[in-house]
């Protein structure tokens, strides 16, 4: 014979196990939800050739214009001036501006430690190329400044060449330029008498010469395109 | 979580933009070196150390007419011109001392004797007396030329003392550095 509570177990078994299977799904279905919640659709586009971008180069080089720097300056005598030529290059593709000249002397003397009795350069530019054996300018000659040597050596002369525009980067890549160098010895208060230098002479002296050129970059620049 | 980067920036100093910049130089130096130029009278070889004195002649009115001498080019510059200056005392009266030298010819302005030049020159009068001159004569580095001083009263038994200073200015020496090259 049954047991009258039986039936009552077997309905609350089943109670429990329908629990037990909506509460299984239930937490099944809250994760499909959230992973759903936090799925990402993206699209991407990007260019099927890749930009190039390059850095231009700033370069100057130097090339003598006849005897140059390269041939030595022997025997210099108080009042002389000596005129030397030199042609230098925008060599980059950068364009440049801003010239400037300054000196070493790795022997010095008074030649270059001597503001009055030393040495003194002056710089002039020709829009073509000097004639070095006589000097002579087949285009147009501009002034660019003058300095004496020993002034060089702590502050570089600025040398504004031609042309002077467009401003911030008027030295355009490739561009030569043709300078003169006018290298005097002044005449000064330099008398022997019976074969006595007078003193502090800058007879017998010597020096031994870096010339060197800087240009600065041209100005930065914002481009649309 | 952001991250918080605080620059300091002190008052009054402004952004430096960074510059770039190209040199260029000479590889090897410039060798620049300065002549010497230095002319002093001496007496009587051609050459021999630089006595770095004036010449001072003692003419003798009764034992000699007069002095040769040369003034040589120590520098390693040619000299073309320089100034003389002469100077006199006379013991015994004034008798006058004259300098010469010879001029042209070919025998580099010698002399073979007191008043007389080698090899066609021509006596050329250069000081009398107490006088600073200017001499236009070119005298090679190294070399030297000849002079000649003399006293217009010979056998006069009058001693007479000449003292001779020769300078050089920077424009009297000759520069071999080409002007453009």
């Amino acid at each position: 014979m049954a047991s009258p509570v039986t039936p009552v177990r077997r309905i609350f078994g089943t109670t429990v196990g329908r629990a037990a299977i909506i509460g299984a799904a239930g937490v099944g279905g809250l994760a499909l939800v959230s992973t759903s919640v936090f799925a990402t659709l993206t699209a991407q586009a990007f260019n099927t050739t890749p930009t190039a971008v390059t850095a231009g180069k700033l370069s100057l080089i130097q090339a003598d214009n006849g005897s140059g720097f390269t041939t030595a300056i022997t025997k210099m005598a108080p009042g002389d001036t000596v005129n030397r030529y030199v042609q230098y290059t925008n060599d980059g593709n950068l364009d440049g501006q801003d010239l400037r000249l300054s000196l070493a002397d790795s022997a010095p003397s008074s030649l270059t430690n001597d503001g009055t009795v030393g040495l003194s350069v002056s710089v002039s530019q020709c829009s073509v190329a000097w004639t070095a054996s006589t000097g002579a300018c087949g285009g147009t000659t501009t002034n660019l400044g003058t300095s004496t040597a020993l002034a060089l050596k702590t502050t570089p002369l600025a040398l504004p060449v031609v042309p002077t525009t467009p401003a911030g980067a008027n030295i355009v890549a490739g561009q030569q330029i043709h300078l003169k160098f006018s290298i005097s010895l002044p005449a000064g208060s330099e008398v022997t008498i019976n074969g006595v230098e007078p003193v502090g002479t800058v007879q017998g002296k010597s020096a031994s010469l870096t010339w060197t050129l800087t240009e600065t970059l041209r100005d930065a620049t914002t481009t649309n395109s | 979580m952001a991250a918080a980067l605080a620059v300091a920036i002190p008052a009054g100093v402004a952004w430096a933009e960074p510059q770039i910049f190209a040199t260029t130089a000479n590889k090897t130096p410039l060798s620049i070196s300065v002549g010497r130029f230095s002319l002093a009278a001496v007496l009587p070889q051609k050459s021999g150390t630089n006595p770095k004195a004036p010449l001072t002649v003692s003419l003798d009115a009764s034992n000699g007419r007069g002095q040769l001498f040369f003034l040589t080019n120590f520098g390693d510059l040619a000299i073309s011109k320089f100034t003389m200056t002469q100077s006199m005392t006379s013991s015994n009266g004034s008798a006058t001392v004259q300098t010469s030298y010879c001029a042209g010819g070919n025998a580099s302005g010698a002399f073979t004797a007191i008043d007389t030049c080698a090899g066609g020159g021509t006596l050329t009068r250069a000081a009398t007396g107490t006088q600073t001159t200017l001499v236009t004569v070119t005298i090679p580095a190294g070399d030297s030329r000849q002079f000649q001083m003399v006293t217009q009263t010979p056998s006069s038994g009058k001693d007479n003392t000449a003292t001779l200073s020769v300078q050089v200015a920077p424009s009297g020496a000759v520069s071999p550095a080409a002007s453009n090259s």
